[in-house]
């Protein structure tokens, strides 16, 4: 039961976790003026750097929510508490809805939750890569103003993590895997990119499955709300 | 014929994307120029909104490839 439970919620957290749209959108900017600007080598270049940082940024919060939670659950029973899973039912709902209604903008077009000031700002910044330092950087900003979404789903897998296993390698190669999801949209873009697609097909696309993706994250998050009912309170 | 603020720096830019949606280096220049041509002797106004500047170079940029007016209208519409 311990263990459907926690590879349930790993497995959906990572889901939802590649599927976020605010760095893939960043990263389809970033690399639409690296390609314009630079040769593709180049453009290339700048987009792992760029992927690096996503990675970098992704492993650092993940490294920081998984010490708060070895933290709890070795001062206390804190993880194995009820109340522990209703506040965590509580903010699952919360973003699940909040995702739902406020992830993206009403209009056309795909444009998020961020403040304009914020989207300008990645748009400008995009423009003025030149060196492979700042699409590292770039990349690794790219997914701050995300962090109300995806850091509960860092601190819920970090949780099920510690009451799996005891095993320092399979944490280790967890939370790899959990950090490499969160650049696997911006691969898939690349990807996009290499095969002669450009800007406007991504645009297009993304604005065509604005929708999809709105409604399947929703759920995801509500599924993790239903496997912590079932699991942390039915059966206990 | 009306005089375009900045008009080197929406040249350039306009190259820059038309080069990143695909569009061979000596076809973007042609097609830039010419929209821009266009632009110019289309609005008769003495001054403009940036929306209607924007509208017009988009509808210009339809003709040569849809593509790159996709480009120009939603860049800021990504994130």
């Amino acid at each position: 039961m311990n263990t459907i439970f926690s590879l349930g919620i790993i497995i959906s957290a990572m889901l939802i976790l590649s599927m976020l749209q605010l760095i893939p959108g960043v990263f389809a900017i970033f690399y639409h003026y690296a390609l314009g600007k630079t040769s593709r080598k180049k453009a290339n270049k700048f987009g792992l750097f760029f992927i690096v940082g996503i990675i970098s940024f992704a492993l650092l919060v993940f490294i920081l929510t998984y010490c708060l939670a070895c933290l709890l659950s070795k001062q206390s029973t804190f993880l194995n508490e009820l109340c522990i899973y209703w506040v965590l039912i509580g903010i699952f709902t919360a973003v699940g809805l909040s995702f739902f209604f406020f992830y993206y903008r009403k209009g056309s077009g795909t444009k998020l939750f961020i403040s304009r000031n914020i989207s300008n700002c990645y748009q400008a910044s995009s423009k003025k890569v030149k060196t492979s330092s700042d699409a590292f950087l770039l990349g690794f900003i790219s997914g701050m103003p995300e962090l109300p979404f995806s850091l509960p789903l860092f601190f819920i897998i970090s949780a099920c993590l510690i009451n799996l296993i005891d095993n320092l390698l399979i944490h280790i190669i967890v939370i790899l895997l959990t950090t490499i999801s969160v650049s696997v949209s911006s691969f898939i873009t690349l990807g996009y990119y290499n095969a002669d697609y450009n800007l406007a097909n991504i645009g297009r696309f993304r604005t065509k499955n604005k929708s999809f993706f709105k409604t399947i994250i929703s759920l995801i998050y509500f599924l993790i709300v239903l496997l912590i009912i079932v699991f942390r309170i039915i059966h206990a | 014929m009306l005089e375009l603020p900045h008009e080197k720096t929406i040249r350039k830019n306009l190259l820059i994307d038309a080069k990143a949606v695909g569009i061979p280096i000596g076809s973007a220049e042609i097609f830039v120029d010419n929209t821009l041509k266009s632009v110019k002797s289309s609005l008769k106004q003495t001054t403009i909104t940036e929306n209607q500047f924007k509208t017009a170079i988009h509808k210009e940029l339809k003709k040569y490839n849809a593509d790159f007016a996709y480009v120009y209208k939603n860049r800021d519409k990504i994130v």
